[in-house]
């Protein structure tokens, strides 16, 4: 009873509202915010799928326009493109190298249309597909399915940030050991509509060190590198006031790659 | 997980992954659970202090896993009895904000995959509809790994229906097994880059995990595939789940019942 009683507390402290807003109207999309990886050694590729048609037992058709938003590393909007899905089922789409004039975005976000009287127990139609990043020209791709109910767009085509933040920061410790000789790049977007700031300790020899803090705005990604060497095992969590700030963990070696959710 | 000419792992941390909701500060009792003459034999593996960190091979459980390509290793605060009737209700290695997991997954020597495992146990019978839009076309050998647990030990087949989702198409039949891993090819059903295979199974749920690895075995890929709820948020999903559920299984059942 004492322990049911403290538990409650501690959600009201710590989650005092839900961990992502319920967006404003029943037509609105939503969409994760997808992290990019564009340089010399990183291809990323959705597999964009016709969700509004899937809903309804079809995996094809024609329906309205579906839009891609791309932001840079800060939140900030670079565009957006339509797309109109034809009878494939299943489209590989390369971001950005498939649109023209996106080089610099960071991440981005998909948002389809309902189908005219679609209504499905309160339900909001979503994008979290499968993001794959190809690695050094290595033969196959690393898939990641979105996880984070990041962002909504309404008919008026006004953008709604859906992640709340807490009052007191809390610690994720990513649930995952850090294990050598590999190098990680953990990627952490911010779904709320303020900035947040996220400081970064790494465990290593029993001993937690602050490595860095950043200072992510909203709708912005950041990158955190950290190298792990042969036989040598690290933890890290992050501080901030995320209600569930889950990075994407990237773990290369020089001749293989691995993606998840940490 | 045991894959072919694959090795699986577990990483075990006994860390909660936040600092306020309840967290475990006890010494965990990892142990493996198989099932032997319907029963679930407990095997008591090693004792793991708080903050400590243990990766387990399934190869190290060569006998254990040879009939399910499975092992069950249940953290648990308390010894248990030798032998149980049902898995274990009680959750040790638990928060909600986020879910406690482990990291879980494949290797080999110039590779390895990862997810982050923890799973409860699947209702006995319920039906399972995934789809597949991560199958990969070059220089790779595609499969689908499916991971059913149920509380009772026992081990049941169950049919397992592919189909092509455009025209629902039935591509083939294959058999999964309740407490177990089952891994199928799926290059020989000859999907192509703009399909989205669809599997169907009417009696046995699952987790499903499309699994790939290059054909010199240097890289892998697995990432799980998706129930049709998560097409959809906020609301009552299970509700909604439901209703595309049905949507589907009914042109589906048409296939099959033709």
């Amino acid at each position: 009873m004492l322990s049911s009683l403290i538990r409650k507390f501690k959600f009201a402290l710590f989650i005092p509202r839900k961990i992502t807003r319920v967006p404003k109207e029943p037509e609105n999309s939503i969409s994760d915010l997808f992290p990019i990886r564009h340089d010399e050694s990183w291809k990323t590729q959705f597999e964009l799928l016709n969700v509004p048609y899937l809903l309804n037992g079809q995996s094809t058709g024609e329906g309205k326009e579906l839009f891609f938003y791309f932001f840079d590393i800060d939140g900030k909007l670079i565009g957006m493109e339509g797309i109109k899905l034809g009878q494939n089922a299943r489209n590989s789409i390369k971001v950005p190298s498939d649109f023209v004039g996106y080089e610099a975005a960071n991440t981005f976000a998909i948002f389809h249309s309902p189908i005219s009287d679609q209504n499905f127990a309160g339900s909001f139609l979503a994008e979290r597909g499968y993001t794959g990043y190809e690695f050094k020209n290595l033969k196959i791709k690393g898939y990641v399915h979105g996880n984070l109910d990041s962002i909504a767009l309404n008919q008026k085509e006004k953008l709604q940030l859906l992640g709340n933040k807490s009052y007191f920061k809390r610690t994720y410790l990513v649930q995952h050991v850090l294990t050598g000789p590999a190098n990680y790049d953990f990627s952490i977007t911010n779904p709320t509509n303020k900035y947040v700031k996220v400081k970064i300790k790494i465990k290593q020899n029993k001993k937690w060190k602050k490595i860095s803090t950043y200072k992510i705005p909203s709708r912005g990604i950041r990158f955190i590198n950290v190298q792990v060497s042969s036989g040598e095992n690290k933890l890290i969590k992050l501080v901030s006031k995320f209600y569930l700030g889950r990075p994407v963990v990237f773990r290369t070696t020089p001749t293989s790659m691995d993606v998840f959710h940490g | 997980m045991k894959a072919p000419q694959l090795d699986g792992f577990l990483d075990l941390l006994n860390n909660s992954p936040n600092n306020w909701e309840k967290p475990f500060k006890r010494t965990a009792h990892i142990y493996s659970l198989q099932i032997e003459n319907n029963k679930w034999k407990t095997n008591k593996l090693f004792e793991l202090n708080k903050g400590e960190y243990r990766r387990i091979y399934s190869g190290e459980f060569i006998d254990e896993m040879a009939l399910t390509n499975l092992l069950i290793i249940y953290p648990s605060a308390t010894e248990l009895p030798s032998v149980l009737e049902s898995l274990p209700k009680d959750k040790f290695w638990y928060s909600e904000v986020p879910a406690w997991r482990n990291t879980s997954g494949f290797i080999n020597k110039d590779a390895q995959v990862s997810y982050q495992a923890d799973v409860e146990p699947l209702p006995k019978s319920a039906s399972m509809l995934t789809f597949h839009p991560f199958i990969q076309f070059t220089e790779i050998k595609n499969y689908l790994v499916v991971l059913n647990l149920i509380a009772n030990p026992i081990i049941e087949k169950s049919d397992l229906y592919i189909f092509n989702s455009s025209d629902c198409e039935l591509r083939g039949k294959e058999s999964i097994y309740s407490n177990s891993v089952t891994t199928i090819e799926l290059d020989k059903y000859r999907f192509k880059p703009t399909d989205l295979p669809v599997f169907y199974s009417p009696q046995l749920a699952g987790i499903p995990f499309g699994l790939g690895i290059s054909k010199d075995q240097k890289m892998l890929s697995l990432e799980h595939t998706h129930p049709p709820a998560s097409f959809v948020l906020f609301g009552d999903r299970r509700k909604s789940q439901a209703i595309i559920k049905k949507r589907w299984i009914e042109r589906l059942n048409q296939v099959i019942n033709a």
